[in-house]
This record gives structure tokens, C-alpha cells and sequence, in this order.
């Protein structure tokens, strides 16, 4: 589905991925892990297409397609999603509008009825139940004045409703309290099927109590110098990056 | 370019034409002007706003050859922007008459007022007012009895007096609100010929003891207008007013509200949101006087400006030695959409006692990117996601009208207007 050849990046000229390279076929879900700095959140801004990230060298293919080649919105209505690490407050902006706009867009994309008012709501009332997310936030501003742990639950409602195909989820589990990790676990793993992969991009071996990756990457200096199974995250819980990345 | 009306021979010029309806609140009007002198760019609260055409149009309007005539340009079923309100037919009202009509079973007077009564009534404290009871065509008053709730918006097309006259017309309403009322007012501006005009509108807004009033101000005229609106608010004791300015249109608009706050316990939300695209100028100059002690006023003013456009707020909050337990802010954001956009904008106080609780600040700045790329990562596109930003700023005033039956009309008219930003 998505295939990561030999990447470089730089943002304002300071060289960020480095040669990084990664295979995702459906149905997988691949763990992200390393140090601060070492590229993680520059891969899903590379992914979701953010200006400022510059790819100089390699390619990415997406459902067979240069994916370097289309905007950020025709990323998104081709199935990708990018969970933020800090998804950005719109005061005034309501939550439904928003969702339903973007909703819209991708099946205008798709060349399929748009979805009315009624049939949104219903379907947004459903997700949002599910989710243990309090019914008041679909009239709320995005994200406005939402805590740490709601913006998170915010990305993951937005995640289900749009129904991508792979899911890009940039440290979803920090800032979050054990019942809010919880939560955003079991939307993940509803979410999860053969036809979806997931990219996981966390520090902690935490949240991978809860969704299980089929591989778990290390990432240092921008590229991926180490990979494994689920093993591989626990052992890096108890000996550090250090050991292992230099 | 200098504003060039000679006013030397003003009086007689209207007068001996036969220009004057109101002949005796001319001279009296006339007199102040001599005094005050026609605003330019040296008087501080005109430094960033050139009247010249306006008066340039007026004086045209004063020649000879001018056609003086009051078309009947409405009819009974006129319904501006479509809004459900209790439209009234200010034109339908002849000189000295008193009109009575029932609106939800309240005895509504409208009174085209006579020389007499004019005098009386009037408020000529500017060079702009001076002028307008100076040319005055129909002065007209509208009475709100005490006691008297009347749920739907009453609305007042202000454009019925532009047109009767080419070039330049003057309107001025009363609005005279008894004790214990509580009601709404539309005042709707909307051009219907693309001439050059130059509106010049005063109003008069009394409340009386423990009234209420919201006015929503629209305004969408066409680009060879010129509008120079003041309205002059009087709040007796425990009355209050939610007053909105929406302004989308005109060459040059400018929004004057003076809001005298006399009485213990009055209070005032001086609202507004203009959107402003190619070369055109928007003002708004808001007065709040507080005088008399637990009084309270707030203007909110938040625009959108595009291509070579120019917008000015003046907020000025003056409170008096004895207005204790004051509270008064002001606030002015912008949005520039361009580099030759721009705005002037001062937030003033000027307080002369110390138990008062003021704030005031203004911002200018461009769309958030982040919110931009945000909502393109999730399928929306830039223009789509500007014009939900905008839509959303300018939310914060919207949101405030309670004018149930205007925010159809109002949501178009934005959305029309950022077509075009």
C-alpha cells in the first residue's frame, strides 16, 4: 500500500530523514519508535504533504501512485490520515461543519452522493458514543479550548468518520491519562482491519500494551537503523535508545 | 484632493431655491456648521477618512437643475433581503402627518415631523448632522408606546430617501423607545441604481427607563455609494442596546454611533463586522459617554479586509468623574488578506475616576496557515478552508445578533461577499 524509498528530507536546510525506507501492506501495523529528534513527527508531515518538509532524494508510492505528486487535501481524500502530535484549535469554526466539509470533499473526490445533514449527524452521534467522547464536542470550535488528552480523542473521531485507509498517528498517546489511552486504543483497534494499516509513531511502549504492531522500527538520525516484533519495544522500555540507536 | 463646499453662500443657496424643507432648523443648522467647518483631513476623527466626493455630490445635488422628487419606489409587499420583519413605509408618511399602525396589537406612531417638532427633537452636534437637517427631506419618528414587547424585527429600508433625490440624499429618524418596551429594529441599506450617490443618514435612538432594544445595521450598497451614517444613542436609566453593523458594500462607508450612557444601570454592545474587498473604504468611529455611575458598554468590532481595501475603527470609551463602577472594553481584530490591504485602528479610554474596570486592544494579522494545512489534510481545499476561517471570525459578531429572521439573509450576503475577497 504504501512504500518509502530512500528518503531525505530538510526543513529549512537542517537535513531531517536520512535514507528512510519502509514497506506497509494492509492489514499491518508498524510502530515508530525513537529518541526526540530523530525524525519521527518529520515522517507524518512528509506524509501528509506540510509545505515546509523538503524531500530531496527517494520516492514514495502509495496504492501504486507517486504520492509526492498530489497536494495535501488529495492525499486525504485518496484515504490517508495523519493524526497530529498538536492538532491545531479553530476558535469559532464548529466541529460538525468542519468534519462534514471534509467528509464531503472526499466524496466529491470519489464522485459519490454527498452526505446530508441528517445522515451525518446520525452517523456522528454513533462514532462519537462509541468513542466515550461527550456529545457537546460536535458543536464545539476544533479543538478549542479542548485539553491535551481531548484534542487526541478529536483526531481519533475525525480518524473513524473519514474512514481512511491508512491511518498515520503521530503521538496520539501523549499527554493522555490510562482511561483516555484506553479509549483511543480501542477506536484504533475497531478501526483496524485487512484492508487498513496503521503507522504508529510513539515514544512509549505504553499504548502498544494496547494495539499490538505486527513491527516495531527504531528510528535514529533519520533512518530506521533497527526492526522487529513487539519484543523489540519492550526491550527498548527497559534499556533505553541509547544501547540500541548509538 | 481638498473638500471644496463654499460655505459662504450655503444657506442661501438652499433656501432660495426652495431646497429647504425645514427652513428655520436650516439656519439653526447652518449656524453650527459655520462654526464647526465641513471635516477634513486635519480634524483627528476624519484624519483617515477624505470626504471629498461625498461632498463633492452634495453640492451637485444643490444645482438648480436637480431634480427634486419623492419617488414611491416601494410597495406594500417590499421585503428586503427577504427577511420576515415588520417592514415600515417611512416614504408613506406626507409632511406634519402622524401615522398609527398596530404591530402585534402595539399602536406604532409614525410621525413625519414639522418645522416645529424638528427643533425640538433634533441633535445637531456635528458638521455631517448639520448638513443633513440643513437638506433634511422627511424627518421621520417612530414611537415604540410603553410596555410594549413586540417579538418580529420591525425593519426600515433606508433606501427608500436615498433615490428620491439624484446625487445626494439626507434621512434622519427617531427612534423613541418608551419605558419597560422591548423591541427590534433592521435598519436595511441597499442600493438600487449604480450612480453615484452620497447618502447622508442620522439617527436618533432614545430609550426610555428599563427599555430594550437590538438594531442590526445592513448595509450592502453598491460600489458607487457613498454612506456617512451617525446614530446618536440616548440610554435612560436600566436600558440597554445590542447594536450590530454589518458592513459589506459602498465606496466609502463610514459608522459613526455616539452612545450616550446618562443613566445609572444602562448598557450598551456596540457590535460590528465589515468585510471590505478592492478599493473600497470602511469606518467606524464608535463613542461610548459613559456619565451617570454602573454603567456598561463593549464594542466588538472584527473585519476582513482584501486587495487594496482600507478599513479605520475608532473606539473611544469617555468616562466621566462621576460614572463609578464603570466597566467598558474594547476590542478590534482584523484579518488582512493582502499586502495592500490595510487598517488604522485605535482603541481609545480617557477616564476620569478611579472605580472602573476597562479593557481595550486591537490585532491585525493574516489567516493561521496552520488552521489552513490543517483542513487541507483532511480533504478541504484552500479556498474552501479561507472562506470557513473567515466565516468562523466573523462568527464571534454573527453569533451575538439575535435577529432570528436576518441570519439566513446575513449568512448569504457573507458568503457572497467572500466569493469576491
Amino acid at each position: 500500500m504504501l512504500n518509502i524509498k530512500n528518503i531525505h528530507t530538510s526543513i529549512n536546510e537542517t537535513k531531517i530523514l536520512n535514507g528512510l525506507s519502509l514497506e506497509i501492506a494492509p492489514g499491518e501495523v508498524h510502530a515508530i519508535m525513537g529518541p526526540n529528534g530523530s525524525g519521527k513527527s518529520t515522517l507524518a508531515k512528509v506524509l501528509a504533504g506540510q509545505d515546509d518538509c523538503e524531500v530531496t532524494e527517494g520516492e514514495i508510492q502509495y496504492k501504486g501512485e507517486n504520492l509526492l505528486d498530489l497536494s495535501i487535501e488529495e492525499r486525504s481524500r485518496e484515504g490517508i490520515f495523519v493524526g497530529f502530535q498538536y492538532p491545531v484549535e479553530i476558535p469559532g469554526l464548529n466541529n460538525s461543519q468542519f468534519l462534514r466539509a471534509s467528509i464531503n470533499a472526499k466524496r466529491k473526490h470519489k464522485e459519490e452522493e454527498e452526505m446530508s445533514a441528517v445522515d451525518f449527524l446520525k452517523l456522528a452521534r454513533e462514532t462519537i458514543e462509541k468513542l466515550e467522547i461527550p456529545q457537546t464536542f460536535l458543536n464545539r470550535g476544533v479543538n478549542e479550548g479542548f485539553s491535551g488528552g481531548e484534542k487526541k480523542r478529536n483526531e481519533i473521531f475525525q480518524m473513524t468518520m473519514l474512514n481512511p485507509d491508512i491511518a498515520i498517528l503521530d503521538e496520539t498517546d501523549s499527554g493522555l491519562d490510562i482511561d483516555a489511552l484506553k479509549i483511543v486504543a480501542k477506536g484504533v483497534n475497531e478501526f483496524k482491519n485487512e484492508n487498513k494499516a496503521i503507522i504508529l509513531i510513539t515514544h512509549y511502549q505504553r499504548l502498544l500494551d494496547y494495539i499490538e504492531p505486527d513491527y516495531v522500527h527504531v528510528l535514529s538520525s533519520g533512518k530506521i537503523i533497527e526492526s522487529g516484533d513487539k519484543s523489540l519495544a519492550q526491550r527498548l522500555e527497559q534499556t533505553g535508545y541509547k544501547d540500541d540507536g548509538e | 484632493m481638498s473638500v471644496s463646499l463654499d460655505l459662504n453662500n450655503l444657506d442661501e443657496k438652499i433656501i432660495l431655491n426652495d431646497q429647504a424643507i425645514y427652513p428655520k432648523l436650516g439656519q439653526i443648522a447652518f449656524k453650527k456648521l459655520k462654526e464647526l467647518g465641513i471635516p477634513n483631513k486635519k480634524h483627528e476623527h476624519w484624519r483617515y477618512t477624505d470626504i471629498s466626493e461625498p461632498i463633492q455630490l452634495l453640492e451637485k445635488s444643490l444645482s438648480p437643475n436637480n431634480q427634486k422628487s419623492y419617488k414611491e419606489k416601494t410597495n406594500k409587499d417590499y421585503k428586503p433581503g427577504n427577511i420576515d420583519a415588520h417592514w415600515l413605509n417611512i416614504n408613506g408618511v406626507d409632511f406634519g402627518e402622524n401615522k398609527t399602525i398596530e404591530i402585534e396589537g402595539h399602536p406604532i406612531q409614525i410621525n413625519c415631523l414639522n418645522e416645529e417638532q424638528a427643533i425640538k427633537e433634533l441633535k445637531i452636534n456635528d458638521p455631517l448632522g448639520c448638513l443633513n437637517a440643513l437638506l433634511a427631506q422627511k424627518i421621520i419618528k417612530i414611537t415604540i408606546p410603553e410596555d410594549s414587547v413586540i417579538e418580529a424585527p420591525i425593519g426600515i429600508s433606508c433606501v427608500e430617501l436615498p433615490y428620491s433625490q439624484k446625487y445626494c440624499s439626507n434621512l434622519r429618524l427617531i427612534i423613541d423607545i418608551k419605558k419597560n418596551s422591548k423591541v427590534s429594529f433592521i435598519g436595511f441599506y441597499e442600493s438600487n441604481s449604480d450612480e453615484s450617490h452620497f447618502s447622508n443618514v442620522v439617527m436618533q435612538i432614545n430609550l426610555a427607563e428599563n427599555s430594550d432594544t437590538e438594531y442590526l445595521k445592513i448595509q450592502n450598497l453598491s460600489e458607487t455609494h457613498n454612506l456617512i451614517d451617525r446614530s446618536i444613542v440616548d440610554l435612560g436609566p436600566g436600558s440597554q442596546i445590542n447594536y450590530t453593523t454589518v458592513d459589506i458594500g459602498a465606496k466609502l462607508s463610514r459608522t459613526d454611533v455616539e452612545v450616550n450612557l446618562n443613566h445609572e444601570k444602562s448598557s450598551a454592545v456596540i457590535n460590528g463586522v465589515y468585510l471590505c474587498e478592492k478599493n473600497q473604504h470602511i469606518d467606524n468611529h464608535i463613542w461610548s459617554n459613559h456619565i451617570s455611575q454602573s454603567t456598561s458598554s463593549t464594542q466588538n468590532f472584527y473585519g476582513i479586509i482584501g486587495e487594496k481595501g482600507h478599513c479605520v475603527f475608532n473606539g473611544k470609551a469617555l468616562i466621566k468623574e462621576k460614572a463609578f463602577d464603570t466597566e467598558a472594553n474594547q476590542y478590534n481584530h482584523n484579518i488582512l488578506l493582502d499586502d495592500s490591504a490595510s487598517v488604522d485602528t485605535k482603541p481609545e479610554l480617557e477616564i476620569y475616576n478611579d472605580n472602573v474596570k476597562c479593557s481595550h486592544g486591537c490585532t491585525i494579522g493574516q489567516l493561521d496557515e496552520d488552521a489552513i494545512f490543517y483542513m487541507k489534510s483532511r480533504g478541504v481545499d484552500s479556498k474552501t478552508a479561507k472562506s470557513m476561517l473567515i466565516s468562523a471570525f466573523v462568527k464571534n459578531i454573527l453569533s451575538k445578533v439575535n435577529i432570528e429572521t436576518s441570519r439566513e439573509y446575513l449568512d448569504e450576503l457573507i458568503s457572497s461577499k467572500l466569493e469576491k475577497l
